[in-house]
Formats: C-alpha cells, sequence, structure tokens
C-alpha cells in the first residue's frame, strides 16, 4: 500500500496524539523514515499535544517514586560505564568492535551475547536450517537521516533473511524476516537481549512479511529469533537468529 | 489511569525514556512538552494493552472546565498554564472538544472515535488536524 504525504499530513495530528491504530502507525512511521517533509509540522503537533496534560489537575507523587527513579537513573548510568574486557576471544568469535563512542559499554554487552550464542542447544542441527549469524557493527546500518528516529540491523544466509529497524522516538521495531516455513509443531519466537537476558517479543504469526512489537528497546543489545514448540517458551529452547544493535 | 500502580511504572518509564534520550533532545522543544508526550504514549499503550479505558469526561465536573479549581491559595505559574490550556481547549468548536477528548483524554483510536461519533475517519482526523491549529496558534499568540 503506498502512503502518499498527502496521506501522511492528514495523519500527523492523529499520531502526535497517540490516536492512529497501530498498522496506520507503521505505515506513516516508515514514510517519516523517509521522507522529512514533515519534521516540523509533527514537532508543532507534539509541542501542542505535550501541553494538553497540563490541563488536568495535577496528583501529587508519592515519595517513594522519586526514590525508585534515582535508584533507576543509577542502574542506568552504571549500565553504561565501560566495562574491563572480557577474556582473549576464540578466533572464531565475534568481531572486535569498532572504538567508536556508540560502541564504549560493548565489551560486557559482547560477553553477555557470547554466552547465549555458546548454548549447548546451538550445536544442535535443525532441518529448516535455523539461520545463525551475529551482525557486527560492520553491518550495522545506522540511519543517516536522523540517528536518534531509525535503527537498524541485520542478517542474511542462504534462504532467509531479518532486518528489523527499531523507530527509537516511536519505541517500534519492525521486523522484516524471510524464514522458512517451521517445523511441523513448532513456531517463530521473537526475543529482545536485554542485559544479557533474553525477553520475550512475542510469537511470530508468520514466518514471512513485516511484523511490529511496541515497546522500548532502547536497552537491547540485540533482537533475536528461536524456534519454539507451538505456543511459544519462556526462554529460548532451540538455536537462535540474533542481530546485535 | 485511574490505578496508581500503573501511573508510577508510566511515569517511572517516561523519565527514564527521556533521560536515555537527552543526549538527542531537540533543544527548540520544551523539555516538560516533550515529558508529557511521552508519558501520554506510555499511558495510552499501556491501556490499550490492557484493553481499558481512562474515565476523563468533559462536563461541568471536568478538567476543562475553566475556574474549576480556583481557590484563596496562591496561583503558581504551572495552575496559570494549566488555566490557559483549558481555555484554549474550551475556545475548540463542540466537534473538535470531542474529537480530542475521545483519543487524548479517552485514548481511542480515529476509529474507535470515528464509530462512537459516527462520522468517517477521515473527518476525525481533518478535526484533529484543525484544533491542533487552533490551539496552536492560540498558544502562540498568548506567548
Amino acid at each position: 500500500m503506498n502512503y502518499s504525504c498527502q496521506d501522511a499530513a492528514e495523519a500527523l495530528a492523529a499520531h502526535a496524539l497517540d490516536a492512529l491504530p497501530a498498522g496506520e502507525r507503521l505505515l506513516l512511521l516508515e514514510h517519516l523514515a523517509e521522507c522529512r517533509d514533515h519534521d516540523e509540522e509533527l514537532a508543532r503537533d507534539r509541542e501542542v499535544a505535550g501541553r494538553l496534560s497540563l490541563s488536568l489537575r495535577p496528583t501529587a507523587p508519592p515519595g517513594r517514586l522519586r526514590a525508585a527513579l534515582l535508584e533507576a537513573f543509577d542502574r542506568e548510568a552504571a549500565l553504561l560505564q565501560p566495562q574491563v574486557a572480557p577474556a582473549a576471544q576464540e578466533p572464531d568469535a565475534l568481531p572486535a568492535p569498532a572504538s567508536t563512542d556508540a560502541v564504549a559499554a560493548e565489551p560486557a554487552r559482547q560477553g553477555s551475547v557470547l554466552a547465549l550464542l555458546r548454548q549447548p542447544a546451538l550445536a544442535y542441527g535443525i532441518a529448516a536450517a535455523l539461520l545463525i549469524a551475529v551482525v557486527g557493527l560492520a553491518a550495522w546500518n545506522l540511519s543517516l537521516q536522523d540517528d536518534a528516529r531509525v535503527l537498524t540491523t541485520s542478517a542474511a544466509g542462504p534462504g532467509m533473511s531479518l532486518r528489523v529497524s527499531y523507530y527509537s522516538n516511536q519505541q517500534v521495531a519492525i521486523f522484516d524476516l524471510d524464514m522458512p516455513p517451521p517445523a511441523a509443531g513448532h513456531v517463530y519466537q521473537a526475543w529482545m537481549i536485554s542485559e544479557g537476558k533474553p525477553v520475550s517479543l512475542g510469537v511470530l504469526p508468520s514466518n514471512h512479511g513485516r511484523i511490529a512489537f511496541a515497546g522500548d528497546m532502547s536497552h537491547a543489545e540485540a533482537v533475536a529469533i528461536s524456534l519454539e514448540p507451538m505456543g511459544g517458551s519462556s526462554q529460548p529452547t532451540t538455536p537462535i537468529v540474533e542481530a546485535k544493535f | 489511569m485511574g490505578v496508581s500502580k500503573d501511573a508510577e511504572d508510566v511515569v517511572q518509564e517516561s523519565f527514564l525514556a527521556l533521560w536515555r534520550q537527552a543526549p538527542r533532545l531537540d533543544a527548540r522543544r520544551g523539555l516538560r512538552s516533550y515529558l508529557m508526550t511521552i508519558v501520554h504514549h506510555k499511558a495510552v499503550d499501556r491501556l490499550r494493552r490492557q484493553s481499558r479505558r481512562p474515565e476523563v469526561v468533559l462536563g461541568e465536573d471536568a478538567p476543562l472546565r475553566e475556574s474549576d479549581e480556583a481557590g484563596p491559595e496562591e496561583v503558581t505559574e504551572q495552575a496559570l498554564e494549566a488555566a490557559e490550556v483549558r481555555a484554549a481547549l474550551a475556545s475548540l468548536s463542540r466537534e473538535q472538544q470531542s474529537v480530542i477528548e475521545l483519543t487524548y483524554f479517552n485514548g481511542m483510536t480515529i476509529a474507535e472515535a470515528a464509530d462512537q461519533l459516527k462520522i468517517p475517519v477521515g473527518t476525525v482526523k481533518s478535526r484533529l488536524r484543525l484544533a491542533l491549529g487552533h490551539l496552536r496558534r492560540r498558544f502562540e499568540g498568548a506567548s
């Protein structure tokens, strides 16, 4: 479906008010990622929308909320501190990260990703030939339009491909995937890897096409897809497709 | 949001999101309005996932009525700004107020609002667009 500039212009106000249905919201986000003509208008709409809450009667927050916030900030700050580099990597391990500000805290995260990759389940072969690929920084496609808006990563292999775009301002991740049909009695499940731990995003309704997940993934180190028994699992149990942000 | 724990969670998530995005914030935007945008988005998202609706109804006792809480206490800058926003909302046409009420304050999508008002979705979009334009000119005129 083509989503024109006219369509986008008509939807901006509703979008600023969080009133777009999920499907149209995705279409608009994709359009905005490619077209910058609406930036000023959207910014103005958001400015107005942000003031509407001020009309409501304020509620005094409980004292514990401030303490909880400060503790959360401290945890966030601690995670961003550079960590001691892990022990020497195996020859076929992840490539060394480029020395950019964006990956100043990468060693600890890389260690977590390596630990996942070394799970025993990864040694098993699966008839569906799941792709096992870790995309290093060389494949990390940071959008040149606005580095605060879209983070992308991708992985590809024989007969399958995965591309994930995370719209940070909107907190929506779009999975573009093309995977072989899952084995009978199994489904694909998407995960976010945060602080070295997998967090389920949900069972994928399809093995190909575009699927969106809403949520805060700004702290995700990677995204992954695993093959699970029908209904999904609380933890990944099979070899995973993984793409690192 | 009507449920204290949910509201606290949303506030905490919003502040964290703001904190993480701080280095990339557009300096031209007001920080408070930016935070409110985040809070509203997270609140609506949580409510929709839980299939709940906030209970905000425009009426005589509704927050949009001017001077409903003016009292002898000292009027702070925040109270003045709240009054300004309420006055601006009251200056909208009834049709524009309705769509703002249903979508922004009650968390409905444009499709749900259209269904409730028995009007096309395009009309809801159009009224929202006109409403925000009117409010923006009103705020700019006041500043």
